[in-house]
């Protein structure tokens, strides 16, 4: 017995021990698997890996690819993608798409009665903040006092500098898109505090102001255009938003009271469309080598791109979704790069029939897939009505396909020269200065050599100085950048959006189409952060 | 206080006590390691990202709070002990108020000030008050005979008190409570003056035969527009009242006894009927078949459109009774050898549910019924020998 109270002894004392020896002296514990800031930031490798991430959120919906380990929650995380929301919201709303899906909210689009309760309007406007929340904390990182208090200096210091008006690019970018949708967003710099106060909402007319004082005071110390690397904004990038800025300046600085048209900014739009142009960029000479799996080798034409990769950044968003959702019906999958076709997304008449033909013979801009497709749409949800596009393939140049078939290797391009083209041509209509209506119609004939030749150099297909209107622009716009997130933008632009005077099928949620109020130019605020934040105000009309 | 001089002479008396009591305690439930700093993530390899031709390993900043701390609360209560006819009658009536501080629950963040937009936070302060009765009886016992019965019952009101975020009167409150069917969309909200978890829903406009109409809901505050101004808060999931009783008797080598559970005035959101039982649900329009709730016979819902879900339709009351346990028992003894015992023992578990709520379990914490795994009715007979 007594034998027994020493082992039990012995066995306490061992316990204690252990549990003694398991505290630790220090109150405040810091993690000895994840890496904190101090970590991270001590190298300018890791300042790069964390770029990635403030660039790559553009690709990416999480952590894990293709899904698992979401940057927004409270939300499909296939749900969260940036450009596939940016598309629903910029498209689906037009003439140029209708989805067959049911997922709630979905067909609000183009019936163009959402509510500020949308998922897809809540993800979009999540994810972009979200960017511009990674934005500003890599700036503030990357503060002088900061960088020195890491004895990081020099060369690297320069770098990591760089990567920070980067970082201001896309933070602007994103503004952008929070402005031209949403209209009075909450705005957050990298004054903003992690956990603290929300922040302050903003008008429309101040984030015009925030956006060209940002571009402008980044643009001289920006990499020239065409000198960084592939996926990296460059001046080339930051003159191209400031050309589309201007030439929608007029919308986004209109009065919200009285809905008088803000200042004209035409002038501003030829200027920088044409820095872009003059910077060397080329057409690639056949339209339809711009979205596929190796449109990264379209360096010339492409001025800002998202990079999607098939096997190292995978998602269920941007591209992946653009190449997939596209196919269904009778069209052979294999024969677009994709494994199985999702049945989604197709265009109503309007768009086809801007074109001479269906099937690309004169105008090789025009890709559709027609046998089995009924060009009418009897029924939106129901995938053969409504023909088909076949723009965005996960197929290379030479035939062969994508490295996966599920996830695609298109990239994006955010901004190409043909919308330049297309800006030059409309600012000179609309009465801008410093630009001449002859140079607009040659650009607008390299698109059109290069639609009907191969070739932007080709006198086939071009038109003449009468033809060249500006309801051609618009038409040519639709012709040239259809399905690259535009539309929206531009029938605003055209106040041809919510007005009865221009229809197609279904808008409205009417067969023959109708006009919806004016308020639905921009979309609500969603009705999730209005009650987070209390500084924003809804949208009129919600 | 039995012993005191006033009671010392009442015989029926065999026992009386007053208690008070009061006590904190804390409870860190889903505060995760180190979400107090800034934590950075790397990202896996096929959530790489390229620039130039190569691909690069990402770091991704978690969310996190600086300012989270344990909720605490602050029990009170005063509670008399009391036993008649020699402890043949016994029970417990207790009087309480628990004060909770800091309140941790899940909620969204302003968009632009974290890096996750949902984030675990002390919130507010919440309030419990009640009474808590219990009775204890022995009405029979003999040598042969003895019948144990027992009651109990709990008032239970609860309130949020005050919430962090903000003083505005006009914050409508923190919602949570996801739901499935229309993505990122809550059914609840804590709001100041209100039960916590109250649901947050629009209401429902009926037509003359009592069938609501899809997407028809009352404009509240008469804007003429039906949005996010016109939910309201409509009941919580929480009971008002805990009924409970148990007996058991036993004679000679039989015993036989029961639970029974009741709570009154706790709500359910059946987000079955709501997510499954609509038209979109079951002719998908991809053109596949997908099974539904029968729900979709008593609204005929398309499913079009985003509001639907936020009905206080689908709001149910979720009051219940349930039989927990009947069992009865006998005692065969040494049937064997001398040594041996052996009981005979049959026993339900789950033996019935009176409700008027219309979905799979009345009873589904959280207050969201969505793919709840059904409770099994166990029927057990125990055979024990001992040797």
């Amino acid at each position: 017995m007594k034998k027994n109270i020493l082992i039990t002894n012995c066995v306490l004392a061992v316990l204690f021990l252990v549990i003694a020896q398991s505290c630790s002296k220090k109150l405040d514990l810091t993690p000895t698997n994840d890496v904190t800031s101090e970590i991270v930031y001590s190298t300018p490798a890791g300042y790069k890996q964390v770029l990635g991430k403030v660039y790559g959120s553009f690709a990416l919906t999480g952590n894990q690819g293709p899904a698992g380990n979401g940057d927004v929650q409270g939300i499909d995380e296939g749900f969260s993608d940036f450009y596939r929301l940016f598309w629903k919201a910029q498209e689906l709303s037009t003439d140029e798409a209708v989805i067959s899906w049911g997922d709630v909210g979905i067909q609000d689009f183009h019936n163009m009665n959402w509510t500020s309760n949308n998922s897809f309007l809540t993800g979009l406007y999540y994810r972009s903040l979200y960017q511009i929340t990674l934005c500003n904390d890599f700036i503030r990182e990357s503060a002088d006092d900061k960088l020195a208090a890491r004895g990081i200096s020099g060369a690297d210091a320069d770098n990591i500098r760089q990567y920070a008006r980067e970082a201001r690019f896309l933070r602007a970018f994103q503004y952008w898109v929070l402005m031209d949708l949403y209209g009075n967003p909450p705005f957050a710099t990298e004054a903003t505090i992690i956990g603290g106060a929300p922040p302050p909402r903003a008008t429309r007319i101040e984030i015009f102001n925030y956006i060209e004082t940002e571009l402008k005071d980044i643009e001289a110390n920006m990499p020239a255009a065409r000198s960084n690397e592939y996926g990296r904004a460059d001046k080339g990038a930051v003159w191209a938003l400031l050309a589309r800025l201007y030439l929608n300046a007029q919308v986004y600085t209109q009065d919200p009271v009285t809905h008088v048209l803000g200042a004209p900014r035409f002038t501003d739009a030829i200027t920088y469309s044409k820095k872009v142009i003059d910077a060397g960029y080329t057409l690639v000479n056949n339209y339809t080598w711009l979205m596929r799996a190796d449109n990264h080798l379209n360096t010339s034409e492409f001025i800002f791109t998202i990079n999607y990769d098939g096997l190292h950044t995978q998602g269920y968003g941007g591209t992946t979704f653009l190449t997939h959702a596209c196919v269904g019906g009778s069209m052979p999958a294999s024969a677009f790069g994709v494994g199985g076709g999702w049945s989604g997304t197709r265009t109503t008449k309007n768009l086809p029939l801007l074109f001479p033909d269906l099937t690309g013979t004169a105008d090789k801009r025009s890709q559709f897939y027609t046998s089995g497709q009924n060009i009418e749409i009897a029924n939106v949800t129901s995938f053969v009505d409504g023909l088909a596009v076949t723009k965005f393939n996960n197929v290379k140049r030479d035939g062969s396909n994508g490295q996966s078939q599920d996830f695609s290797d298109v990239d994006m391009p955010l901004f190409r020269l043909a919308e330049m083209y297309l800006i030059y041509a409309e600012a000179v209509l609309r009465g801008g200065t410093g630009g001449d209506a002859t140079t607009a119609l040659g650009y607008i004939n390299k698109l059109r050599g290069r639609a009907y030749a191969n070739d932007p150099n080709s006198t086939t297909g071009n038109i003449n100085s009468g033809t060249l209107t500006l309801d051609f622009i618009l038409e040519e716009r639709a012709r040239e950048l259809y399905w690259e997130g535009f539309r929206r933008t531009d029938l605003v632009r055209y106040n041809k959006f919510t007005e009865g005077t221009y229809l197609w099928p279904w808008k409205g949620g009417v067969s023959s189409g109708t006009g919806v109020s004016a308020f639905r130019k921009i979309f609500p605020i969603p009705s999730r952060d209005i009650n987070s934040n209390l500084n924003l105000i809804q949208n009129p009309g919600y | 206080m039995k012993e005191e001089t006033f009671f010392k002479n009442i015989d029926v008396l065999s026992e009386l006590k007053l208690r008070f009591g009061y006590g904190e305690t804390g409870q860190q439930d889903g505060i995760g390691n180190y979400t107090y700093l800034p934590v950075y993530n790397v990202a896996n390899s096929q959530a790489q990202y390229q620039f130039g031709t190569t691909f690069y390993d990402l770091y991704r900043p978690d969310g996190y709070n600086p300012n989270l701390k344990w909720e605490q609360t602050a029990t009170t209560n005063l509670g008399l002990d009391f036993g008649f006819f020699n402890g043949r009658i016994t029970g417990a009536v207790d009087v309480y108020l628990k004060k909770t501080t800091d309140l941790l629950s899940v909620v969204d963040q302003p968009a632009g000030t974290n890096f996750s937009n949902k984030i675990l936070a002390n919130i507010g302060n919440m309030e419990n008050r009640g009474i808590e009765i219990t009775l204890n009886t022995q009405p029979v016992k003999n040598n042969d005979l003895v019948w144990d019965f027992g009651i109990n019952a709990t008032f239970n009101k609860n309130e949020i008190t005050k919430l962090t975020f903000t003083n505005d009167p006009t914050f409508p409150g923190n919602l949570i409570g996801g739901i499935a069917g229309g993505v990122g969309s809550t059914i609840q909200i804590h709001s100041v003056g209100y039960p916590k978890s109250s649901f947050y829903v629009y209401k429902q406009v009926y037509d003359a035969a009592g069938k609501p109409i899809e997407n028809l809901f009352e404009d509240l505050n008469r804007d003429g527009l039906i949005n996010v101004n016109d939910l309201y808060r409509y009941k919580a999931p929480d009971p008002d009242v805990f009924l409970g009783a148990s007996s058991s008797v036993s004679w000679k080598n039989w015993s036989a006894g029961f639970l029974l559970r009741a709570n009154l005035g706790n709500y359910m959101y059946n987000n079955r009927f709501s997510n499954t039982g609509v038209m979109r649900n079951i002719i998908d329009p991809l053109g596949f078949l997908a099974n539904g709730s029968r729900n979709l016979l008593e609204t005929n819902f398309t499913g079009n459109g985003d509001k639907y879900l936020l009905s206080d339709y689908y709001v149910e009351n979720a009051s219940f009774m349930r039989m927990d346990n009947i069992n009865v028992g006998y005692n065969a003894g040494s049937i064997i050898s001398k040594n041996t015992n052996l009981r005979i023992g049959f026993n339900v578990q789950n033996v019935f549910t009176i409700t008027k709520y219309k979905g799979l379990d009345p009873e589904v914490s959280g207050g969201i019924d969505n793919n709840f795994y059904p409770r099994p009715r166990n029927f057990v007979l125990n055979l024990n020998l001992d040797f």
